[in-house]
């Protein structure tokens, strides 16, 4: 059995953070996704729960052998979700089913990138990924305080150089403090329209 | 030094610096009065059972002017910042803030001196203050979800039926029309106490406690039953004291105690997961106040079914209003207060503004230590009906809201220094 175009709201998404999220048409791969042997996940009775499912999906992810699919029934579109998987080299389609379910289709192309971040509930479920500028963290869609506890959890981590990029949907006025006393600084970087970037340093001593 | 970031929409989320200012520095004076007034009503305290007089003004010298004072411009500030909603007018602020004033001081010298007059020119600011502030805060949770979201509706709602019952109590002194006064006296206090600063304690806690402490955010669906068990507590005593049936009201301070329960059960469970390794008094304040709450709802049920002595009703004020509501107040102001001033001053775009260099330490112990002996010593004279010993509670409080008042302005004058050299900074030669 494989999945058909439909005609409903589409995002496509291949590569990493940042690429418009337009509705599109579906890509080809789509057209022979083979639906019966996906691994299936339904997110949204874990985040009505306030759960955070990320480690489960990551988990199903990484069982996901190049060629086959993974499912991923959601609220929203996991923009953030879809760039770590884009990174665990696959390609990931969304499909706006109705009002609050959203059908993420995702076929593992190749094998990953970078190796998946060793342990996702260290920043609370928040994709931590390396780049040449430092270590980024996006922390969309979690709601207040949670985006500040996983910033800090991640600088007290110590799995970084000094420098972190924060992906986050608002300015976080709850961390401004919480740098200051951990004398950490923060300054502006451009972004997606819908996106606050912050580039965090360490101040010297 | 550390750089500054724009805040962008964040400045749309705080409020003006002076608004803050003028409710939490209101809640600072009105601190400093309430604990003294408790000494000056010693010898009546104990057998009080509600009528205007000195106790009522003593008591609603806590309720208005620091209980609501701190709600009110907590929630007005710290519910944009949670939500990511942009905060109410600073001309609204500013209305909400004069009709309480206003109210509040006409309220307390109307029962102070037992002025008829007074008391019901006092309704209308009032009225007006809580009519404002119904209006915003309807506004910022509008469209949310989750349980907070319904802590606070249900908050405001009783909020709104406490002002309702506060205006008939008000009118009943000059028209008399009220069949029982003190049944719904007894229900504008269950309303005002558990119904809306209980819940919005309870709906803030969600953020702020987790904010305290850098830990995850607690289950939605533990939040959820706290609410759901908050909720019926709140109805199911309310409907025992509107129909005179004193074991119903008993059941609803037993639900309330599970609601309790469930909620420090969930807020403890954040707290032992916290990133913050050094705790500071304001979690001792906290904790005191989560087991203040558990024993005024038990001194509640056992009040409701005549178990208690005559002082029951007094003991009940005394751990609700100064052991529970006011041991959490102050505590948390202790982490709101240099915490705003530090997202004022990146919201100034200075140096970065480190919240532990604004507070004085010693101060927070003088708070602590005259907060924790006087509310115990308060408690033990009301009950024991020992009024020297209420006196000795009262002086203890007395110093500790002096301490508090100390902890305030030190963070006010440290805040406006570092705000000062940051101007001085970008006026000198680079």
């Amino acid at each position: 059995m494989t999945r058909g175009a439909r005609d409903s709201e589409v995002c496509p998404r291949t590569g990493a953070a940042g690429e418009a999220n337009a509705p599109a048409d579906p890509p080809f791969w789509l057209q022979s996704f083979d639906v019966g042997g996906a691994t299936r996940i339904d997110v949204r009775p874990s985040l009505a729960a306030g759960r955070e499912p990320f480690d489960d999906i990551m988990a199903l992810a990484c069982r996901v052998v190049v060629g086959r699919g993974l499912i991923i029934e959601a609220p929203f579109d996991p923009i953030p979700l879809r760039t770590v998987l884009a990174e665990q080299g696959f390609e990931t389609f969304a499909e706006r089913i109705e009002a609050g379910h959203w059908q993420v289709w995702c076929l593992r192309q190749r094998e990953p990138d970078v190796a998946p971040p060793a342990d996702f509930s260290a920043t609370g479920g928040a994709p931590v990924w390396r780049e040449a500028d430092g270590v980024h963290i996006d922390v969309r869609g979690l709601t207040a305080p949670a985006p500040m506890v996983a910033i800090v959890r991640l600088i007290e981590s110590g799995k970084h150089d000094g420098i972190i990029v924060a992906h986050l949907s608002r300015d976080p006025v709850h961390l401004y403090p919480e740098l200051a006393e951990r004398n950490w600084a923060a300054s502006r970087l451009p972004g997606d329209a819908d996106e606050v970037r912050l580039r965090l340093t360490k101040a010297p001593a | 030094m550390l750089s500054p970031v724009s805040l962008g929409g964040a400045k749309q989320r705080l409020l003006a610096e002076r608004i803050p200012a003028l409710f939490f520095g209101t809640a600072v004076i009105a601190h400093v009065i309430a604990w003294p007034a408790l000494a000056l009503v010693a010898h009546d305290l104990p057998s009080f059972a509600g009528g205007p007089g000195p106790v009522l003004a003593a008591v609603h010298s806590l309720t208005l002017g620091v209980l609501l004072s701190t709600a009110f411009g907590a929630s007005l500030q710290m519910l944009p910042v949670a939500l990511g909603h942009s905060a109410p007018t600073e001309g609204v602020c500013l209305a909400i803030f004069a009709a309480l004033v206003t109210g509040a001081v006409l309220m307390i010298t109307g029962f102070a001196l037992s002025s008829i007059p007074l008391m019901t020119a006092a309704v209308l600011p009032l009225a007006g203050a809580v009519a404002l502030y119904v209006r915003a805060i309807t506004r910022l949770v509008r469209g949310g979800s989750g349980s907070l979201r319904w802590f606070i509706l249900t908050a405001i709602l009783a909020l709104t039926l406490a002002v309702v019952a506060a205006a008939a109590l008000a009118a009943n002194y000059s028209l008399g029309f009220l069949p029982d006064h003190g049944r719904i006296a007894a229900m504008h206090a269950v309303l005002a106490g558990f119904g809306f600063m209980g819940l919005m304690a309870l709906g803030l806690s969600q953020i702020l406690i987790p904010m305290f402490a850098i830990a995850e955010p607690p289950e939605e669906a533990a939040l959820r039953r706290a609410y759901g068990l908050a909720a019926a507590a709140l109805a199911v005593a309310l409907a025992g004291l509107g129909a005179g049936v004193a074991t119903l009201t008993a059941a609803g301070a037993a639900v309330g105690m599970l609601a309790a329960a469930q909620h420090v059960r969930t807020m403890g469970a954040v707290v032992a997961k916290r990133l913050r390794r050094r705790m500071g008094p304001e979690f001792i304040l906290i904790g005191a106040s989560w087991v203040a709450l558990l024993l005024a709802l038990l001194a509640a049920a056992g009040g409701a079914l005549d178990l208690l002595p005559e002082t029951g009703s007094a003991l009940v004020i005394v751990l609700v209003l100064y052991g529970w509501l006011l041991s959490l107040l102050t505590g948390v102001l202790q982490r709101i207060l240099p915490f705003l001033a530090s997202m004022q001053a990146a919201r100034k775009q200075t140096r970065s503004l480190a919240p532990a260099k604004l507070v004085e330490g010693r101060a927070l112990q003088v708070h602590l230590y005259g907060h924790l002996s006087g509310l115990g010593a308060v408690a033990a004279g009301t009950a024991a009906a020992v009024p020297e010993l209420i006196v000795a509670g009262a002086a203890a409080g007395t110093i500790g809201a002096i301490g508090f008042a100390w902890f305030a302005v030190t963070v006010l004058l440290r805040t406006r220094s570092h705000l000062k050299a940051h101007a001085l900074g970008r006026l000198s030669p680079s």
